[in-house]
């Protein structure tokens, strides 16, 4: 559906200049939720604004439904950007203008008659919810009402793709999670691709069925939401899905934690869904000659599904932790190596 | 004298809206368009064009930096083949005009400026061209500054018009000059200030209220 290629994009001139993109190759398939996480200043917000081609790009090609958007005139550029809707963070609403009139705005621009807007216009507002709004002006709304508004009129005309701008950074928790299903009763509804870019794992974790981490213009790690959240290896992913650093580790295991060690205990992360959970404690200690210390952990919904990870420090010899970690895999526990502390005896208690 | 003032006053108050009327409706009228080129064709406007902006720009300072009454002097073969005359009331609209369109133009250009860029970048997003942003987006939010900038302007019109009475125009700053400046007939003068600062009041209000309704932030 959406098919970014060497992306690149340069503020200011070549040699002095920021890059803001450093070569992006991004699929998005048909139908899916994407998102894309990043800090402020990553480029996630450029590369959001690369797809309607609002920022174009320095270098790459932006292929969307087959079509190469760098290649358009003005005018056929014009016409691909009504089969994609956009939402902002702010909302972007026209404030001269009551409910009804901004979400008819779109057919109004593509020179729709009268008669066709007016019946496009009601269902759409229905479907958000806000049909009894409809002669209220922006100013009268509250924020997750105006975002309701902007969904329906980004959605007003039926593009195949949505852009979400940071749509739920201005809200508060619980009317994030309602415009959260609301989108993904637009994905479902309409078979809407969808497109967003976040600085909050939670959105990413709630509604997307791929997830790309983006930092400093380049993606350093994308995949299967459940995957990323299982497993994650980069260290900014790390800090999105909440996991200790190794300051953090260290403080809480009371010893430091060498990342490149390869002596001392063990200390690992497990991941695992909850058909696993019961039994991987349990079964590790029955099972090998081991002690287990569990550093951290946590439970967290994943599109529903609840994931845990745990942290755990072990003490065993590496024949019986490969052995360990061998049962894990077969158990469907990812295991992944953080670290290894040295220590003068087993624990600290 | 009271008489004098009762025959006097409705005349130049006739004259002084007429060349305000004229003026304003022109300023309105190239004033408006002249704002928006200003704003689209910057730097990282809609169309942006920065020679033709640094034109526009250079010509509306160096008409804004004129003084009006040297404006009026200058100008005079300009005002005599549109109003084939120099001087009078008729005359007088010409240079008034002149004054208020990049006056207007500038105020225009500052209310579109205020128009939050976010909406411009939805629109583009809604795959809008450069005009339809023009029409549907910054005209009708900027329209409520815009109006308070078109009262600015028919007010600074009508002190202009006052500076025009000292050449030959009449209206409400003639009549304050002849009687009361220049033959020391108070009343008069009183009379007229009272009257200017009536109208102005009231475009004032009028200008706020309707400013006030259409702006629904």
């Amino acid at each position: 559906m959406i098919d970014l290629r060497g992306l690149t994009k340069t503020y200011g001139a070549a040699n002095v200049g920021v890059e803001a993109l450093r070569g992006i190759d991004l699929q998005v398939e048909r139908g899916e939720i994407f998102g894309i996480i990043g800090r402020s200043g990553a480029g996630k917000s450029t590369l959001l604004r690369c797809i309607n081609l609002l920022e174009r790009p320095t270098a790459g090609s932006v292929i969307v439904d087959g079509v190469d958007l760098t290649c358009l005139s003005q005018s056929e550029l014009r016409e691909r950007r009504r089969g994609i809707g956009m939402i902002f963070q702010h909302f972007a609403l026209l404030s001269s203008r009551t409910v009804r009139e901004n979400v008819a705005l779109p057919l109004e621009l593509a020179g729709r008659p009268r008669a066709e807007i007016d019946a496009a216009v009601g269902p759409m507002l229905e479907f958000v919810g806000l049909d009894a709004m409809r002669d209220r002006y922006p100013a009268q709304l509250s924020g997750g009402q105006a975002q309701r508004v902007g969904i329906a009129r980004a959605l007003v005309a039926r593009p195949n793709v949505l852009l979400c701008d940071e749509a739920t950074s201005a809200l508060d928790p619980e009317t994030t999670a309602s415009i959260l299903a609301l989108l993904r009763d637009v994905n479902r509804s309409f078979g809407t691709t969808i497109v967003l870019i976040t600085h909050e794992m939670g959105v990413i974790k709630e509604i997307c069925d791929r997830v790309a981490v983006i930092d400093s213009g380049r993606i350093v790690e994308s995949g299967r939401v459940r995957d990323i959240f299982l497993a994650p290896h980069a260290a900014i992913t790390r800090t999105f899905v909440g996991e200790p650093d190794a300051a953090e580790l260290s403080a809480m295991l009371g010893a430091a934690l060498d990342e490149r060690g390869r002596s001392g205990n063990a200390v690992w992360r497990l991941g695992f869904s909850e058909s696993a959970r019961e039994s991987v404690v349990t079964a590790l200690i029955r099972r090998f000659a081991l002690e287990l210390n569990i550093v951290s952990g946590a439970i967290e919904r994943v599109g529903g599904e609840p994931l845990g990870t745990l942290v755990v420090e072990i003490v065993a010899d590496a024949a019986t932790q490969d052995e360990a970690r061998r049962y894990l895999d077969s158990v469907g526990v990812r295991v992944d190596v953080l670290g290894y502390v040295e220590r003068t005896g087993k624990f600290l208690t | 004298m009271w008489n004098e003032l009762a025959s006097f006053l409705p005349e130049a108050l006739w004259e002084t809206a007429q060349m305000v009327a004229v003026s304003s409706f022109v300023a309105l009228i190239l004033g408006v368009p002249l704002g928006v080129v200003l704003v689209a064709t910057d730097r990282g406007g809609i169309t942006p064009s920065p020679v033709l902006n640094r034109v526009l720009g250079a010509i509306v300072n160096a008409a804004r930096s004129v003084p009006f009454i040297i404006l009026m002097v200058a100008i005079i073969p300009f005002t005599r083949l549109i109003a084939q005359t120099s001087i009078g009331t008729t005359a007088a609209m010409v240079p008034l005009s002149i004054a208020a369109i990049p006056f207007l133009g500038r105020l225009v250009e500052a209310a579109i400026r205020e128009v939050p860029r976010t909406l411009i970048e939805a629109a583009r997003a809604m795959g809008a061209s450069p005009l339809q942003i023009v029409i549907k987006v910054l005209l009708p939010e900027a329209r409520p500054g815009i109006v308070a900038a078109f009262t600015i302007t028919v007010i600074s019109s009508i002190g202009y018009s006052a500076i025009a009475g000292a050449i030959g125009a009449g209206g409400l700053g003639a009549l304050g000059i002849q009687y009361g400046y220049e033959r020391f007939d108070t009343p008069v003068m009183v009379a007229t200030v009272v009257v200017l600062i009536a109208v102005v009041q009231s475009i004032q209000f009028a200008g706020d209220r309707l400013a006030r309704r259409l702006s629904h932030r």
